[in-house]
């Protein structure tokens, strides 16, 4: 027994009213969420060269949301500029094969302002698997980038540090120490222990030169020192 | 009987609005799939949290496959980072500044998970919190990626310095040292002397410059080992 008209039109009209409240919150929860993230989503058509992008992502490009309508071209115009081909590359070959792909862009914001993106984006297809739509998200991960790159330079300087005093040492516990004992034993005019110093004193440091370059490049061989840039270590 | 075009617009208005319910959630989700991202609400007075379905993938679990409260949330983060993880909640519950944190997560098999994690606090109208929200990305593969470029930086880097001082030593060591032995096959004591003497000025100047810029002047005692060295004698 189905309710009267006017019932199922205030029915109809509060079910259409919750839904468009969902959509409110909804919207708002995916806009808070991308702001966080400083994430943004695209969803560009092929065909008639539109493309979506959530507010977050107008933002992350250094304008107002969707105050602009981003077309692949203007895309590209805000790509930086040694990225373009690379990018255009990638998305001819997703095209073409309708894989999935992931990439590091940088682009220019309208103050000059360099940002480094994140992306993936996948190819959507009709039924006759011909492409229609590409879309993905994009992450401002300027931060990160910034911060690895320091992070980086601290672990090279740590670890040369650290070979460059256990050479120290090195040298200083064979060499330096061997050396002192020949001048000694010359001291007192005694030249097989003088011979016997300087010999051993010799080995090791062919040994630490092998140590110093053998993991990359096995023992040293004559002609493998070559010097690469000046010096100003003092002989 | 048919309907009423009153009626018949009602419902159509109707689907209308479902449909673009699911077209965003639909969206919402594949984009969050994509970005490896989810996003969560967390409802304090009555401690219940609102994951996305990314967020349980990211956790190891099927989306909505159990109840998920701030307890069984900390119960998931890394041991070594909790205690971090508290502060920095804390603080955002205390001055109501959004945070920012990476942490690690453990999922149920074990697996170790890198997230970058940020959140902040809604107050009601009396200013008391009754919301943290937020999204967490799993960056999992991009720490790994870093760490494997620090531990080539670092390579590089003491690459240069390892050949530059190799060819010192050989340049100057080894060449003084060989001139010295053959002085000592003429018996030439003076020469013997002289080479030794060079010899030893540098090597010293070769650990100067080796640990100069660090710490000045090598002086006994300043080269103190702090690992076993691979290097013999």
């Amino acid at each position: 027994m189905a309710d009267a008209p006017d019932q199922q039109l205030d029915e109809l009209r509060r079910e259409k009213q919750a839904a468009e409240e969902a959509l409110r919150d909804l919207q708002a929860r995916v806009d808070n969420a991308q702001q966080l993230a400083n994430m943004g989503d695209y969803d560009w058509e092929i065909a008639s060269d539109t493309n979506r992008w959530s507010d977050q992502l107008f933002r992350i490009y250094g304008h107002e949301p969707q105050s602009f309508s981003p077309n692949y071209e203007r895309f590209l115009s805000m790509i930086h500029p040694e990225d373009q081909e690379r990018i255009k590359a990638l998305h001819q070959r997703a095209y073409a094969t309708g894989e999935a792909y992931e990439m590091m862009e940088r682009i220019v914001r309208p103050d000059g302002e360099v940002r480094y993106l994140s992306s993936n984006g996948q190819v959507v297809t009709d039924e006759n698997g011909s492409p229609i739509r590409m879309r993905g998200t994009c992450i401002d991960v300027t931060d990160r980038v910034q911060a690895d790159e320091e992070r980086e330079r601290h672990a090279a300087r740590v670890h040369e540090e650290q070979t460059r005093r256990q050479a120290a040492l090195e040298i200083n516990d064979s060499v330096v120490q061997g050396l002192t004992a020949a001048l000694y034993a010359l001291e007192l005019e005694d030249t097989d222990a003088v011979r016997d110093y300087v010999r051993r004193t010799l080995d090791s440091a062919r040994a630490i030169i092998t140590n110093l370059v053998g993991p990359i490049e096995g023992p040293v061989a004559p002609g493998d020192l070559i010097r690469s840039s000046p010096t100003n270590l003092g002989g | 009987m048919a309907e009423s075009p009153e009626l018949e617009r009602a419902r159509q208005e109707r689907d209308a609005a479902r449909d673009a319910v699911r077209d965003l959630q639909e969206r919402i989700d594949y984009a969050q799939q994509m970005a490896d991202m989810g996003d969560y609400a967390w409802h304090v007075p009555n401690d219940i949290n609102t994951w996305s379905d990314q967020l349980y993938r990211i956790f190891g679990y099927e989306p909505q496959s159990r109840h998920m409260d701030y307890g069984t949330y900390m119960a998931h983060c890394h041991p070594d980072d909790r205690d971090r993880i508290t502060v920095i909640h804390q603080n955002t519950y205390a001055t109501g500044k959004p945070f920012t944190l990476t942490h690690r997560i453990i999922r149920p098999d074990g697996e170790v998970r890198h997230l970058l994690c940020n959140g902040e606090v809604v107050n009601d109208q009396d200013g008391q919190p009754v919301l943290m929200r937020g999204t967490s990305v799993d960056i999992t593969v991009q720490v790994l990626a870093e760490e494997e470029r620090e531990r080539h930086a670092a390579q590089v880097q003491t690459e240069r310095m390892r050949r530059q001082a190799a060819l010192e030593l050989n340049d100057t060591v080894v060449q003084g040292l060989t001139a010295a032995l053959y002085a000592l096959e003429l018996e030439d004591t003076d020469k013997v002397s002289g080479f030794v003497r060079q010899t030893l000025h540098a090597a010293r100047a070769i650990i100067t410059d080796l640990v100069g810029p660090i710490e000045g002047q090598v002086a006994p005692g300043d080269l103190v080992r702090s690992s076993a060295s691979a290097l013999g004698s």
